[in-house]
């Protein structure tokens, strides 16, 4: 088949008027191989083998990442987290975004080309596609031919295994919430709860529609990040450029015409040793009449959102790097150059040094080390144990058997993975600390405890008193909260 | 479902589609933060008829509710704004 111009994949609905959507027609994207790609197919296999593997891992005799709703628990390693503990969740939450800002100042679009879920899931799918429907002229051929056996065939082998493997994703995603183990086992035995079953067909439905269908519309209508991404860029990020000053002009060429940096050596050293014109002597075209790329659309037809990284950065590009891929193959078999399109920064492309450390990069590394610290510090100084100090709302004190005494209740949070049994005491007066019952929890547990503290009539000054409950648990940990104490005054 | 070389897909299945996603996204962060600070199973022993409900089924039911509370005011506002760009369209 010979190369010819893609026909443009776009065009404009009826209704372009207030919208900006054109209809969508299915990409084909061709297959190619290349150091960017055989990078991306292991980060495939990385996260997803992580994503597939994680919630089977088990760990002190417990699964070691789950996240468990139902008992209100998150466990991740050694770790467990309280819904108390929350804070941390969302710190976490922050330190992503913040990574996700510093890369994309370091390298740009990174996040997209090799971990987002969305890219990682759709090669996958793509693979399963290739496996059942062939290579890229096939998929053409087969998409735009008539409904026979083979179409039939080979549709229902795709759809199959994208189906299964979109359930074992969803019941992967379910497995991280409940106990894997056991919810493998209740659905052998078909007998998943109706909320399980549900999370399952959900999630494995939007991988379906994701990863098969949408595609690469999810980062071009969908997707937020793909919109503001360009905030973050500035002309010592690394981008996916096309050399426009080497490639252009583009053309068609016999192979043994040379590139171009060697023919203006070539051009150079006739003039200068004949002092007559170049073109006389040399059977190629000067290097201002036909530059290195050779206008073979290879990296057109790789591209997996469907533009052509000659008109330079668009926003659907994904930094996929499968058109430096492409390109640094034709480069090879030409024998010219790698790098026409490659990996650069846009200080590079115009032949000015890069530079690494900048404000920016400085500023969101530094942002995110601190975060980072603070995250790390915060889960090893958790204190296994807290405590809250609530004062009876309906009386300051009360007056009983010439005591006077006040009320108050504790909240205590056993926020470690044992039970805990505890000691309290009163300090800042002379006074006696009446605990209503055993203070004693289960792991996990906000136990109220009601307490009273009675001193005798005489013995406080009237007004308002500074004390101090402080509780200590069994392994050491003290823990010690403020409170007031009030007493009659003199006159009574 | 969009795509597959159907060019009937239009502007307003893209509407619907991008109203859904965004109040998807948003219900997503309003039920973690929301049943972080309550107990589910404490709400339904606190509601003021009564509820049977378990954890699972309880976290579902918040977050069915979460969304259709953001997709309701998501198709809202994109209403409005249409409404009003297509009032500012019409000749005068």
């Amino acid at each position: 088949m010979k190369n010819v111009a893609k026909p443009k994949k776009y065009r404009a609905t009826e209704d372009s008027g207030a919208s900006m959507y054109v209809a969508h027609e299915k990409i084909h994207a061709r297959e190619i191989s290349g150091r960017f790609q055989t990078l991306r197919k292991l980060a495939v296999f990385v996260l997803l083998g992580l994503y597939y593997f994680l919630p089977w891992l088990n760990w002190n005799g417990r699964q070691a990442v789950l996240f468990d709703l139902p008992e209100r628990q998150f466990h991740v390693f050694g770790l467990t987290f309280w819904p108390q503990d929350f804070f941390f969740l969302a710190l976490l939450l922050i330190i992503a975004a913040l990574s996700l800002f510093f890369f994309t100042a370091l390298a740009g679009r990174l996040w997209c080309g090799y971990a987002c879920p969305q890219t990682v899931w759709t090669e996958v799918f793509v693979w399963m596609e290739r496996l059942a429907e062939g290579k890229r002229n096939q998929r053409v051929r087969l998409d735009a031919g008539p409904w026979n056996r083979e179409k039939i065939l080979r549709k229902t082998a795709k759809h199959g295994m994208w189906v299964l493997f979109a359930l074992w994703t969803g019941f992967t995603f379910v497995g991280y919430f409940t106990p894997i183990e056991t919810l493998g086992l209740r659905l052998l035995d078909f007998n998943l709860g109706p909320w399980e079953a549900f999370w399952i067909f959900f999630y494995g439905f939007a991988t379906w529609g994701n990863a098969g269908f949408l595609r690469e519309q999810v980062c071009m209508y969908m997707c937020p990040y793909a919109r503001f991404q360009s905030a973050m860029f500035d002309s010592n990020t690394l981008i996916i450029a096309y050399d426009t000053e080497r490639g252009e002009p583009r053309g068609l060429r016999r192979k043994a015409v040379p590139d171009v940096a060697t023919r203006e050596k070539l051009f150079a050293s006739i003039k200068v040793e004949h002092n007559a014109p170049a073109e006389a002597k040399l059977d190629f075209p000067p290097p201002e009449a036909l530059g290195d790329c050779v206008d073979c659309n290879l990296c057109v037809q790789v591209c997996p959102v469907g533009i052509d990284i000659r008109d330079g950065l668009q926003y659907e590009c994904i930094a996929c790097a499968a058109c430096i891929d492409a390109c640094d193959s034709v480069m090879d078999k030409m024998g010219y150059p790698r790098g026409l399109i490659r990996y650069d920064t846009q200080n590079g492309m115009e032949k000015k040094p890069s530079r690494i450390l900048r404000p920016r990069t400085l500023i969101y590394g530094a942002l995110l080390l601190a975060l980072m610290g603070a995250w790390v510090a915060g889960v090893t100084l958790r204190q296994p144990v807290a405590m809250d100090v609530l004062r009876d709302r309906n009386a300051l004190y009360r007056v009983v058997n010439d005591n006077v005494e006040n009320v108050y209740t504790l909240k205590i949070m056993n926020k470690g993975n044992a039970g805990q049994r505890y000691r309290l005491s009163v300090e800042g007066i002379d006074a006696e600390l009446v605990v209503e019952r055993e203070a004693a929890t289960r792991p996990g547990e906000v136990l109220s405890l009601p307490v009273r503290i009675q001193a005798g009539l005489g013995t406080v000054a009237g007004g308002g008193h500074d004390i101090a409950f402080v509780l200590e648990t069994e392994d050491g940990a003290r823990i010690v909260e403020k409170s007031r104490f009030f007493a009659p005054g003199e006159m009574q | 479902m969009p795509g597959r070389g159907d060019p009937s897909v239009s502007s307003r299945t893209l509407r619907v589609v991008i109203i859904a996603w965004a109040s998807f996204a948003v219900a997503s962060i309003a039920t973690a933060f929301f049943f972080a600070a309550f107990d589910p199973v404490a709400l339904a022993e606190a509601a003021t008829f009564p509820v049977r409900l378990g954890r699972t089924a309880g976290y579902t039911l918040g977050f069915f509710c979460f969304w259709l509370i953001a997709l309701s005011a998501s198709a809202f506002s994109v209403f409005l704004i249409r409404s009003m760009e297509q009032s500012a369209h019409r000749p005068q």
